[in-house]
């Protein structure tokens, strides 16, 4: 095996913080899961458990592994550290639905206490859902996005921890917001999360994420200077990793919206698909009770 | 014992034993630092080094992390020595090898050192392979250390503190108004 690719392999750096965060969401989800398992609650079904264990194990594979170790050298390796941030992790957490089985984890009495939060007159639901509508959502997102690919945030952060890991939970919590609205998780404040809006606000962060991929992949110059002072990796210049990493944004990046938005219009067409077959046997029945004359 | 307690068991257990297997080291070794060798050029070699945390005082633990280049890319059987010595007092000094295990980037190597006294501090890094050997040097100041405020615990804490009270609170008032309910 190549001695540089088997260094990537083994380059784990464990972060406790990080591991304990992870095992508890982990276990309260899990917790929750038998719990309504038990009740013969529908949702907790196997598939909503494997995803949200999938979306846990790209977290952990995107802060601990070799991809976050690599990415203070190689810019492709930190793109691709972010593709799993926001664009992996988030949605695999939020197919699984996962505030019900949280709230579930909680005993009885807290969770009632908690569940006042989100009732229709609490103060902390009007004031959630005013600054969680899609478009501020969708500001959100692409401000952070632009805001930590500027030269300047983004030279700090790689060479200071503490920034660098408010940078990482910014991606991933901006994420989380995106995909509440794309998957539909609960808690379901926004009446108009309509397929149509979905639609529209994949439509939106897909395009201003396709305009970054392709001003980083087109730069001419060297924009993020503090891969020029590291050694490299694999022979792959300075350049060349730039754009393998705006390439990354570009095409695997927008693929998952892609995916995302391809799945809404196969759901639209199928339920007008569905109705316009429930109008024809309405008009069937109809049909069939006037007397013929 | 119920499912969910069982859970939570396993869960204080689990972190027990995360908390005893994870060395201390690579906990904190996240990220490069300060550089202070950038792509030196010494023998056959380039040398880059960076120091961590970015400002030391005489309490921290200072991580020395180097990467070795030659014509064909990066050098990874290097035997590296970190020297520092005290201001011009040779006398004083302190020494540590550079390895791959001490560095969460396996294409690095690391060196642990506590520089004791505050002041300037040279360090020297010292390379040895079959191909050849070199050397490059770099100072860094070393502030007095100050008691630090361990705002992480705080943070903890409080937030432990505010769910402990959350969970007796509710505990209280669910409990008065059973009470009450008897009463009437």
């Amino acid at each position: 095996m190549d001695p540089t690719f088997r260094a990537f392999l083994q380059s784990w750096d464990w972060r406790l913080d990080i591991i304990v965060v992870l095992l508890a969401f982990g276990l309260a989800y899990t917790a929750g899961w038998l719990r309504l398992r038990r009740k013969g609650a529908k949702l907790a079904n196997r598939w909503r458990l494997g995803s949200y264990y999938l979306g846990l194990v790209f977290l952990v594979i995107a802060l601990m592994s070799g991809i976050d170790t690599f990415q203070t050298q190689l810019f492709f390796i930190h793109m691709v550290q972010h593709v799993f941030l926001f664009m992996l992790a988030p949605p695999l957490l939020l197919l699984a639905n996962p505030m019900p089985f949280l709230m579930w984890a909680i005993p009885g009495p807290e969770r009632r206490q908690i569940a006042r939060l989100f009732t229709q007159r609490s103060r902390f639901r009007k004031m959630l859902v005013s600054v969680t509508t899609p478009t501020v959502i969708w500001f959100i997102f692409a401000a952070n996005l632009w805001l930590w690919h500027d030269p300047n945030p983004y030279n700090a952060a790689i060479t200071n921890d503490f920034l660098h890991d408010i940078e990482h939970w910014l991606f991933f919590i901006t994420g989380l917001g995106f995909w509440w609205h794309v998957t539909n998780a609960a808690p379901k404040f926004h009446r108009q999360r309509t397929d149509a809006a979905r639609m529209a606000l994949i439509i939106m962060v897909y395009f201003q994420n396709l305009l970054l991929g392709v001003a980083i992949t087109m730069s001419p110059d060297v924009i993020y200077t503090h891969y020029e002072s590291v050694p490299r990796v694999w022979g792959i210049s300075v350049m060349q990793d730039q754009m393998l990493g705006g390439l990354i944004m570009w095409i695997p990046g927008g693929m998952m919206y892609l995916i995302a938005l391809l799945i809404l219009i196969a759901r639209m067409i199928d339920r007008s698909e569905r109705r316009a077959r429930m109008g024809d046997q309405q008009r069937r029945l109809q049909l069939e009770r006037v007397p013929s004359r | 014992m119920s499912c969910s307690r069982q859970i939570i068991v396993s869960l204080v257990v689990l972190l027990l034993l995360i908390g005893s297997v994870i060395p201390d080291r690579a906990v904190r070794s996240h990220g490069l630092g300060k550089q202070q060798l950038e792509r030196v050029e010494t023998g056959p070699f380039r040398v880059s080094a960076w120091t961590d945390p970015l400002s030391i005082d005489t309490d921290d633990e200072l991580h020395v992390t180097i990467a070795i280049e030659d014509e064909r890319g990066l050098v990874l059987n290097a035997d590296i020595e970190v020297k520092a010595v005290y201001g011009d007092d040779d006398a004083i000094q302190e020494r540590a090898r550079a390895t791959h295990d001490n560095a969460a980037n396996k294409l690095h190597y690391e060196a642990p050192l506590t520089l004791p006294r505050e002041g300037r501090w040279d360090l020297t890094v010292t390379i040895e392979t079959d191909q050849g050997s070199g050397e490059a040097s770099f100072d860094l100041t070393v502030e007095a250390a100050e008691t630090s405020i361990p705002w992480s615990w705080i943070g903890g804490g409080i937030g432990g503190v505010l769910v402990i009270g959350f969970v007796v609170g509710n505990r209280i008032r669910l409990a008065r108004q059973e009470k009450d309910m008897q009463r009437t």
